[in-house]
């Protein structure tokens, strides 16, 4: 199978780096355990050493728990055997030699092989199964969310639909008794119906690509208030009836971002801002710059965050329970997307709740370096 | 006056009735083709006044079309693009696309784009109008003057170009690269991050807010368009 090869050598280059681990920790350990057993000198027997041999053992088994969390079994096994050797070379008289004078060592070797392999096989046991709980809860999570999606999704495109086969049948069916007024209203509902199915489908759109990996981010020196104005372009109908105030600080740098990111970026946040605040409530937005980033701030004047749900809002299928309304508004993507795209650009998103109540969503795109300089520049 | 002609260059079914509708309805003559070949060969055998081209055609690619246009033609194309395809849009519009629609449009949307470059197709004839105006801004290309509210704007020279051609093309949409080429000259190699330096000092000279302008808007990652109406 082509596909099978990158794999065998990752899984070959894994175990041959434990099995380097292994020797490598013997050696640490034989070292440690020479200098505490011989001093910084030859092996002399006459010597009296500061501690008794078998506890330099306690050194060798530590070796192997060391590699038996992190490595392969094989490798686990190869540091016990090696424990074993090196111990029997350097801290069992005769020194520097295979073999032993005492035959009480053998079952001391004996004994640390077993104990050696038992922790290897333990450690070996739980490793595997932290690992399969850790799969079988992404598996979980994984289901979740894609019944969450499909749910959502589903849900959400249904109602458009049918808000659009209502109107348009009742035009078919009666639309020469209705009312002009009635007949406009009808028009009106299938518009803004098929316009929401639009925006659920681009969120869903922009998800999967910040998700596969798929987002091109295309940076450019951008002046951000600029950015700002064609996103309020995009929103003029929707924000008809809502007060908005911007306040621009007119020293703001260029930064190097994507500017449609960022503009759906704008867009969402605001959009955000309309669907979770009153009709007419005012909506505030920002941009300023500080010593490292250039800073932008969309507030509302709203409910505000539920309690704790600070960093939770910009989770996928997220939604704030909207006191009184009842009713979801949108798949809960609008915000996930937006810290996709903020992180794409190494930026930070933060929501909070004003002190004077409502929320403000804080944005901060790192300004890397001056823009590169230009020829010519007028006075 | 005969009707003006558009011929519409659509593969969907739905979106070239929606079009032959509501252009009909405004008193235009419609022609349709199905694919950009049809289009191309239907373009050289009755010229048509205004071209309007989808991007997702099956057989041939916006820009192709639009350079084998432009081979031998001045009639304006609109083009008309999915979202998410911006990089074609931009390619097509700097090889002499004159504006684009992004799906889906409203109607005001398309009789707006439809009726400036049908304008702007007329006014190459005569030389144009010296003078625009538009809400408190007035520039007089005549005779290099430009007043907000009555109050004289001073640009520089490089900012009063950059005024002039986006006024000259009010209502259509100008690539960054159309705008350094025409301003600092295509061998002059300015980059765009350039041109936005210039935009915002003239918008803050024409008091001109870039997050609500009145005057100069930005069409993110394609260039800039100077209302017009």
């Amino acid at each position: 199978m082509p596909g099978s090869s990158p794999n065998r050598v990752t899984a070959s280059s894994e175990t041959l780096t434990g099995y380097l681990a292994a020797v490598l920790a013997t050696a640490v350990a034989t070292a440690v355990g020479w200098v505490l057993y011989h001093g910084l000198h030859l092996p002399d027997a006459s010597r009296h050493p500061f501690l008794a041999n078998t506890n330099v053992l306690m050194l060798y088994l530590l070796a192997v728990l060391w590699i038996a969390t992190r490595h392969p079994r094989g490798a686990a096994v190869l540091a016990s055997i090696l424990g074993v050797i090196a111990f029997d070379i350097c801290f069992v008289p005769p020194y520097l030699k295979l073999g032993v004078e005492d035959e009480q060592y053998l079952m001391t070797f004996a004994v640390m092989l077993l104990t050696a392999l038992v922790i290897s096989t333990l450690t070996h046991r739980a490793r595997t199964q932290v690992l399969a709980a850790q799969q079988a809860w992404e598996r979980a999570e994984a289901e979740f969310l894609r019944n969450t999606l499909l749910s959502s999704v589903s849900h959400d495109l249904r109602t458009p639909i049918a808000g659009i086969v209502g109107a348009t049948s009742t035009l078919i069916e009666s639309g020469k008794r209705l009312s002009p007024g009635a007949h406009d209203e009808m028009l009106a509902t299938i518009y803004a119906e098929a316009e929401r199915m639009e925006r659920l489908i681009n969120n869903l759109l922009q998800m999967t690509r910040v998700e596969s990996g798929g987002l091109l981010i295309r940076k450019e020196w951008q002046h951000v208030p600029e950015i700002l104005g064609s996103a309020l372009q995009h929103l003029t109908k929707r924000l008809a009836d809502r007060p908005l105030t911007t306040r621009i600080d007119p020293e703001v740098p260029l930064v190097s971002v994507d500017s449609v990111a960022i503009e759906q970026v704008l867009v969402n946040l605001v959009d955000n801002a309309i669907e979770h605040t009153p009709p007419g409530s005012p909506i505030d937005i920002s941009i300023t710059s500080n010593a490292s980033a250039v800073v932008i701030e969309v507030a509302d004047r709203g409910t505000g965050l539920p309690l704790n749900a600070e960093s939770r809002v910009f989770d996928k299928f997220f939604h704030a329970a909207t006191p009184g309304s009842g009713h979801r508004i949108g798949l809960g993507l609008g915000l996930a997307i937006c810290k996709g795209l903020i992180d794409a650009h190494g930026g930070t998103i933060r929501a909070a709740n004003r002190p004077e109540g409502g929320a403000v969503f804080h944005i901060e795109l790192p300004r890397k370096g001056p823009p590169p300089p230009s020829s010519n520049r007028e006075a | 006056m005969p009707k003006p002609t558009i011929l519409v260059i659509e593969d969907e079914r739905p979106l070239r009735r929606f079009l032959r509708l509501t252009l009909e309805s405004e008193s235009y003559a419609v022609a349709e083709a199905a694919t950009g070949e049809l289009g191309l060969r239907q373009a050289v055998g009755a010229p048509p006044d205004l071209i309007i081209l989808d991007l997702g055609l099956p057989d041939l690619d916006g820009l192709t079309i639009t350079q084998r246009l432009r081979e031998w033609t001045r009639i304006p194309i609109i083009i008309v693009s999915a979202r998410g395809k911006e990089q074609e849009k931009v390619a097509a519009l700097d090889a002499g696309a004159d504006d684009y629609l992004t799906k889906p449009f409203g109607v005001k949307e398309l009789l707006a784009r439809v009726r400036v470059a049908l304008r702007h197709a007329a006014t190459k004839l005569d030389n144009g109008e010296p003078v625009f105006d538009l809400a408190d801004l007035h520039v007089d290309l005549g005779r290099r003057d430009v007043t907000v509210a009555g109050r004289a704007v001073h640009l520089t020279p490089n900012e009063y170009r950059l005024l002039s051609v986006l006024v000259k093309n009010a209502g259509k949409v100008i690539t960054h690269r159309q705008l350094l080429d025409q301003v600092w000259g295509p061998e002059s190699g300015e980059s765009v991050h350039y041109l936005r330096v210039y935009m915002n000092q003239l918008r803050q000279k024409l008091g001109d807010n870039p997050a609500r302008p009145k005057y100069l808007f930005t069409e993110p990652g394609v260039g800039y368009r100077t209302a017009s109406e």
